[in-house]
């Protein structure tokens, strides 16, 4: 049922084709591939949020700190970067909070969790630094 | 003894609708503070990382106790067959249940994050005695509960007494569960003690009676049914027994603490301190909550009067706060002996620098919280009360007395 | 711009890690020790019941500089808001300084407080969803996933070695999820230590007064030291057998 909800949410206000964000402009995959012939990543939008809960106990509790369904993975990978600055996941529009308005579900995560990608985060580099060589 | 016969109330006085909308407007006040409490955090409270259970906390657990208090009354008629009692069973039991529900209401809303209830129900940790009063408290609800309907349903009535004992048992569990939350903190000099499981359940004898005589006089009054000198008498020597010996368990736990030389730094502080920790356990708890009402109900002229015996129920009510009060947040007030054998001179996070004592003054929403708990119950039973059959027609001496002849 | 110099640290990192995969030892230029390489944990790997984490604190070394506390601060997030001061009843503090004088001796003594990851820890006994626990390595914390804010774990713990987050709170690092009306206390800087680095305030103090490492292994220096120095855990006479332990107190 939820899948269905959201499978119908309009394409336009899915935020990931935006084309700024900080790993598709690094030509990376998600952890959870397109499956073939699709143009949307419709397991992830449908279950990311069983995968990040799986991934979440096993974080806090065991250690395991692998990339894959880690929120701070997600995070780091779709977050925009407006003048040098990455922007709020949960701001208006962006990746998160885009989808969760549209689908009106509670976004609980971020009263927690940081909105933008750690200042360690290697992509965040990378990308500031492919961009600031650009100019 | 004539049979007796159960009436709803009328309720539909200007008095009764008056009553519900006074207290419904105390419940919307709570849930304003409520609102305004989980809005801005605790941050707004006068709660903090020293003080970290407070006034809520005070009003929850004063409910809670006199809730298994309030129960006793339908115990002694069921469980020791005392028939004078018999009478006072269901309303006895409705008010244990509303009586808990505050309590509970109030422990939830002063919760971190209340909107997590259903972690706190579903989540458990069996080590936990607070996880063990989240499963006493539901079982009692339903326990009575069912010991009501065996009460009030004619066809049930011969299995009442074996609900009754169960009832009655499932109540010192859960007293002794609820005094147990602050006798294992082994952390706190003030609360490492046994003596508060069985002290608890001396309090919630003696708390839930004094809330118990006072709604059977205002119902009985209000709503001009017969209430004969017989059972307010008895009721009024049961309540003097129950503060006598809420009065001893005081001492008892002083000297005991008294005794053991690493337990003095906080006797003195509640006994002779200068703080008023040390005013409300001797005013408020002693002198105001035990020995004036233990006066009034045994001088010959105060006893005789019904409301002087209001009275000193209000100022049991009062002196059991000031007890809660000082136990609860006394106990957290003098800093944790982090270091028993030196002194603290400097601390980057309030460890009692000096001796300095942690201060605590509850906010207003607090306190509004706290109340909303007791009118959560009080509305509980008013409403109960019109729609089902829980007050006698008449309590006169020669319908209640077993012995009228 | 030369790539290699921009970004130095991400080339260290990755000459480290092959270090480690390859089993060679570890110690860099700095003169920093990285914890045995038998204790190096992959990231998929799960914290194991065979490592027990530890910290020993020489108070004798302790100058009382506060570098640790300001180095777990900003590890966490822990610093006010910009623009906000600081509320030093409610504001939460996961490991300060403390002096303390001996009542008889008079001896003065520093000595930074925080969590004591305790073998049997009160707080993990009491809390009633469970959010209290102990990792199979013995650090202590606080799953804010499951915590409902009742803070029983603040009122059990001897050491007042936890905060309860009295304000929303939007400064968060990503390192440290943290949130209004749950309660949090020190994780070791278990981030760090899942990445075979030593917690912050470790690296942060200067005169070295604070040892970590795996007290379940015998030849790390952290067992070393307790084994042939006195050393004593705060409240010993509750018998939580803490991981964290001091000399000169």
């Amino acid at each position: 049922m939820a899948a269905l909800v959201v499978m119908m949410i309009p394409f336009a206000s899915i935020a990931d084709d935006k084309t700024s964000y900080i790993g598709k402009d690094l030509g990376k995959q998600c952890v959870i591939p397109i499956a073939d012939g699709e143009e949307v990543n419709y397991e992830m939008r449908a279950n990311h949020m069983k995968h990040l809960l799986d991934k979440r106990d096993k974080t806090m509790h065991l250690g395991v700190r692998t990339e894959e369904f880690s929120l701070k993975g997600c995070i780091d990978c779709h977050a925009t970067v407006k003048d040098g600055k990455p922007v709020k996941v949960n701001a208006p529009g962006e990746f998160c909070a885009g989808c969760h308005k549209a689908a009106s579900v509670k976004l609980d995560c971020f009263e927690c969790h940081a909105t933008v990608p750690s200042k360690n985060s290697k992509l965040l580099q990378e990308y500031l630094k492919k961009h600031s060589a650009d100019k | 003894m004539k049979e007796i016969v159960y009436k709803e109330i009328d309720g539909t006085s200007l008095k009764y609708w008056g009553l519900l909308a006074g207290l419904g407007a105390v419940i919307l006040g709570a849930l304003g503070s409520f609102y305004y409490m989980e809005h801005n955090g605790h941050v707004v409270t006068g709660m903090t990382n020293q003080i970290v259970w407070g006034m809520p906390h005070v009003f929850a657990i004063f409910l809670i106790v006199a809730a298994s208090g309030a129960l006793n009354i339908a115990s002694i008629g069921s469980v020791f067959g005392k028939k004078l009692y018999k009478p006072l069973g269901r309303m006895s039991a409705i008010l244990a249940i509303a009586l808990l529900a505050g309590g509970l209401t109030v422990l939830l809303l002063d919760l971190g994050r209340p909107d997590r209830l259903i972690v706190a129900i579903t989540t458990f940790n069996f080590k936990s005695i607070f996880a063990w009063n989240i499963i006493l408290y539901t079982g009692f609800m339903g326990i009575v509960g069912v010991y009501l309907w065996m009460m009030m349903e004619r066809k049930m009535n011969k299995y009442s007494t074996y609900a009754g004992y169960a009832a009655f048992v499932w109540r010192l569990i859960l007293t002794t569960g609820t005094g147990s939350i602050f006798g294992f903190l082994v952390a706190r000099q003030a609360y490492d003690a046994a003596i508060m499981a069985p002290m608890f359940v001396v309090m919630s004898f003696s708390f839930g009676l004094a809330i118990y005589m006072l709604v059977l006089f205002a119902t009985f009054q209000w709503t001009d049914r017969p209430l004969g000198d017989v059972i307010v008498n008895r009721l009024k020597n049961l309540l003097g027994v129950f503060i006598a010996a809420v009065l001893y368990f005081t001492v008892v736990y002083h000297l005991t603490n008294l005794y053991a030389t690493e337990h003095h730094p906080v006797e003195s502080f509640i006994l002779s301190g200068d703080t008023k920790f040390t005013t409300i356990f001797w005013w408020g708890q002693v002198i105001i909550g035990s020995l004036l009402p233990l006066a009034l109900l045994y001088y010959p002229a105060t006893a005789a009067s019904r409301k002087w015996i209001a009275i000193a129920c209000g100022l049991t009510i009062y002196g059991g706060f000031s007890q809660l009060y000082v136990i609860l947040i006394g106990g957290q007030a003098l800093p944790l002996a982090i270091f028993p054998e030196h002194n603290i001179l400097e601390s980057g996070f309030n460890d009692g620098v000096n001796g300095t004592t942690h201060a605590y003054t509850a906010s207003n929403p607090e306190i509004i919280l706290g109340l909303g708990g007791v009118a959560v119950s009080l509305i509980m039973v008013t409403f109960a009360f019109k729609i089902l059959k829980f007050v006698p027609e008449s309590l006169a001496d020669e319908v209640a007395d077993p012995h009228h002849k | 711009m030369n790539e290699k110099t921009e970004n130095p640290d991400l080339d260290r990192r990755k000459f480290l890690g092959k270090a480690l995969t390859t089993g060679a030892a570890a110690t860099v230029a700095s003169g920093v020790v990285l914890v045995n390489v038998a204790d190096a944990k992959a990231p998929e790997a799960e914290a194991s019941s065979e490592v027990r984490w530890g910290m020993l604190v020489d108070t004798a070394k302790c100058t009382d500089c506060g570098d640790c506390v300001t180095a777990c601060n900003d590890e966490h997030g822990l610093n006010p808001a910009e623009g906000e001061s600081e509320k030093p009843l409610t504001d939460s503090k996961w490991i300060r300084m403390v002096k303390i004088e001996h009542k008889s001796t008079g001896k003065v003594t520093s000595l930074p407080m925080m969590c004591q990851h305790c073998e049997n820890p009160p707080c993990v006994d009491v809390c009633p969803t469970g959010a209290s626990f102990k990792r199979p390595d013995n650090i202590v914390l606080v799953d804010k996933h499951i915590c409902i804010g009742c803070r029983y774990c603040m009122m059990a713990c001897p050491y007042k070695a936890r905060s309860f987050v009295h304000e929303a709170i939007e400064n968060q690092v990503a390192e440290a999820p943290r949130g209004k009306g749950t309660v949090e206390s020190c994780t070791m800087c278990m981030h760090l230590v899942d990445d075979d680095k030593n917690p912050a305030c470790v690296d942060a103090c200067k005169e070295k007064a604070l040892t970590f490492g795996n007290i379940k292994d015998k030849a790390s220096d952290i067992s070393i030291a307790l084994k042939n120095s006195e050393s004593r855990a705060i409240r010993e006479d509750l018998g939580l057998n803490p991981g964290v332990r001091y000399k000169g107190i």
